[in-house]
């Protein structure tokens, strides 16, 4: 079986990432999803989602026209795509095994980016950024716990000087605005806090 | 400065198309000032940090140092400027290089083959290689832009929406030969790109389409969203499973040797290709860098002998691509200089700062200040040269990055992106874009359903479509505009040719040793 042939020539011993390789399976469910995606596109989403001045209705200049005419490409190609992996797949079922423990590792990183997304909703960009970057590395494999302490301080501190004073890019208020509350203290104190 | 020389520069014959070689000594006057090299070197440095930094892009750095340039004379302004926009074009190329994220939209292509090689302990090469390829691309296209410029922007004239289409359908082929072993996966992917491209408002009749009532996707999904999510985020999980795995320090890879001048001389005819095809794309109002990068990328692979290593690894593809998007500095100044018609954003705001300073872009800007308008064409050449000064000590640091550890390099990364997606429109749904195409592109990866295509989809489908239904507006539906010229005859015929070789290809490697090459 083909193996992530890029990290396979790094210099390093690196552990091979099975989600990189497609399957047999993967690919009837990608066919049938992309199918799906393009019929309920073409019935569904472009009358319910396309505004269609009336006058150009049914023309080549219709808002409508390049959408209807990418999702009935996206359904053609679909169904070939379907026929073929399909094909395959009554051929030859068997699949990888080692995909299992790496579906669960990856679904952890997407759910820390969810966890840091919302994060930066309840305590803004900047404490955002520090609870996502420790959880992040922590979950990565690191255990120091002082390295991810100094990263998690320096990092957000950097990027908010740089974005919010210098590039003056207006942050989200957070629904618990403690840098808003930080910097309100510090005037209080006349810049000592 | 010199004012109202001669007639010979009105565009007229072809005869006097020359360039006034006692101006030019004049213009050359005007720049030797060490005020005039300090501001090209500011701008470069500010360029190049603002390029590889993800999410801030060429125009917000020009857009950011404008204020600065109410306080200085025009040539020094003009420097700092034109330091910025061509020093940012290749800065984005070393974050997409080091680490999957293209700093700016024009990068994009960069990453296809750029990425794979710093796997691969390359990385040093791919730097050099962007490096030298751009400074050679631009070095080439501002003498282009310098000696034809006034032929140029005739041509460029003869470019009408039909034209124009054709040159786009003509660049569209380039998702053939970005789709490894599976066109059917590839054209799949170009779909997506074009349908995800549709979102946000008509260009034509203003209507929304697919917006749901939300006002921030009125503007549609912005393309450094797009290109973020769809090649930082896979990555990041990806190495984010493997780090997990490892459970000890492993880093991007090796810088590795530096490319010999031997290996970077033989890819001269890629240089003159790319900055053929990036020169018209410049001098086209419009267009930008990123088609250029895709058309010098496509056009590389096209010639190439190893067609089979672009994706996993090429320096054609590297070279070809960054030739390509440094091509259109110069072009992209000859119809503001020359018609007062912006090539594209950034040339928009660097015309809008020659106004500030009383200069007027377009036909008599020549007429009045000839020695001006060549000095602004030798200060790309300084800022090349100062380019390839700070590129190479940027090389130099990029050490740091490949012997960080994944573990740390990476959250890190996904950090940046957050912020940069963040900051380029200031909103939060850019943010949750771009982690939903992340999503996208990472199960689109586990099937090996190519990202570049959907990549270049998204960049040419907004053009396509706009210049598509304004040819039809023109011509009241009939199909016959788009043969109604040579030039879009060709092009066409082009497109043709090139989506025909395209599929000859992908059947003949069929079941070959090359076709497992890509499909591994």
């Amino acid at each position: 079986m083909a193996i992530d042939s890029v990290t396979s020539e790094l210099p390093s011993p690196m552990p091979a990432v099975e989600l990189e390789t497609p399957t047999r399976r993967g690919d009837v469910v990608a066919a049938i999803l992309c199918l799906t995606a393009g019929l309920s596109g073409y019935l569904l989403l472009v009358p319910a989602a396309v505004y269609v001045p009336s006058k150009v209705a049914g023309t080549a200049n219709s808002p409508a026209f390049l959408p209807n005419v990418l999702f009935l490409m996206l359904t053609g190609l679909s169904v070939i795509y379907l026929i073929q992996s399909f094909t395959v797949y009554l051929r030859q079922p068997a699949q990888g095994k080692a995909r299992k423990m790496d579906w669960l590792l990856a679904g952890g990183t997407a759910v820390v980016c969810v966890g840091y997304i919302v994060a930066i909703y309840f305590v803004g960009m900047t404490l955002g950024a520090a609870l996502g970057v420790a959880a992040m590395i922590y979950y990565f494999g690191e255990r120091r716990v002082w390295l991810i302490g100094v990263i998690a301080i320096i990092l957000p501190f950097l990027l908010w000087y740089f974005f919010e004073k210098i590039a003056h890019v207006l942050f989200p208020t957070p629904w618990f605005g403690i840098m808003e509350w930080l910097e309100g203290a510090r005037n209080l104190t006349g810049g000592v806090a | 400065m010199v004012r109202g020389r001669t007639q010979s520069h009105r565009w007229g014959g072809l005869g006097d198309h020359m360039i006034d070689f006692d101006v030019l000594l004049q213009s050359l006057k005007l720049i030797l000032h060490w005020n005039v090299i300090a501001a090209c070197f500011a701008g470069v440095i500010w360029g190049m940090f603002v390029g590889v930094t993800p999410g801030l892009t060429g125009i917000m750095a020009v857009v950011i140092a404008l204020p600065l340039t109410f306080f200085m004379d025009p040539q020094s302004a003009i420097a700092l400027l034109l330091g910025i926009y061509v020093t940012a074009i290749y800065g984005g190329s070393v974050t997409a290089i080091m680490i999957a994220t293209p700093g700016t939209p024009n990068a994009a292509a960069t990453v296809i083959d750029g990425y794979p090689l710093a796997r691969q302990g390359k990385a040093r090469q791919a730097l050099e290689m962007a490096l030298y390829a751009s400074f050679t691309a631009g070095i080439l296209s501002t003498v282009v832009a310098l000696v034809i410029f006034p032929i140029v922007a005739t041509f460029a004239l003869e470019f009408g929406a039909a034209e124009v289409f054709a040159v786009i359908v003509f660049a569209i082929t380039i998702i053939a030969g970005v789709s490894g072993d599976s066109l059917l996966k590839g054209l799949i992917a170009a779909c997506f790109g074009f349908l995800i491209a549709t979102i946000g408002q008509d260009p034509i009749h203003g209507s929304s389409r697919f917006t749901f009532g939300v006002s921030d996707f009125q503007a549609g999904m912005h393309i450094l969203t797009l290109l973020v999510g769809l090649f930082t985020i896979p990555e990041i999980i990806v190495r984010g499973v493997e780090a997990y795995k490892s459970r000890d320090s492993v880093s991007v890879g090796d810088m590795g040797p530096g490319i010999s001048f031997r290996k970077f001389f033989s890819f001269w005819p890629i240089y003159l290709r790319s900055c053929a095809g990036g020169s018209l794309l410049g001098a086209l109002p419009g267009l930008g860098g990123s088609p250029a990068a895709f058309l010098g990328y496509f056009l590389a692979q096209r010639f190439s002998k190893t067609p089979e290593e672009f994706g996993n690894g090429s320096l054609e593809g590297v070279a070809g691509a960054e030739a390509g998007n440094n091509s259109v500095c110069g072009p992209a100044l000859v119809p503001m200089m020359s018609l007062g018609i912006p090539g594209d954003t950034t040339t928009a705001v660097l015309m809008g700062a020659l106004v500030i300073h009383g200069l007027s872009p377009g036909p008599m800007l020549f007429e009045s200040s000839p020695d001006f308008v060549y000095s602004v064409f030798l200060l790309l050449f300084v800022a090349l040269i100062f380019l390839l000064i700070v590129g190479t000590g940027v090389i130099s640091m990029a050490k740091w990055v490949v012997q960080m550890p994944t573990q740390i390099l990476f959250p890190v990364v996904l950090i940046l992106a957050t912020y940069g997606t963040y900051a380029v429109r200031g909103t939060m749904i850019d943010v949750l874009a771009m982690y939903g195409v992340g999503f996208f592109g990472f199960l689109m990866r586990t099937q090996k359903i190519p990202a570049a295509p959907f990549a270049i989809a998204f960049i040419l489908g907004p053009l396509f479509e706009n210049e598509l239904r304004k040819s039809l507006i023109i011509s009241s539906g009939s199909l016959d505009i788009f043969v109604s010229s040579t030039i879009s005859i060709s092009f066409l015929a082009l497109a043709a040719l090139s989506a025909g070789a395209s599929v000859y290809l992908h059947w003949r490697l069929k079941g070959t040793k090359a076709a497992k090459i890509i499909s591994d």
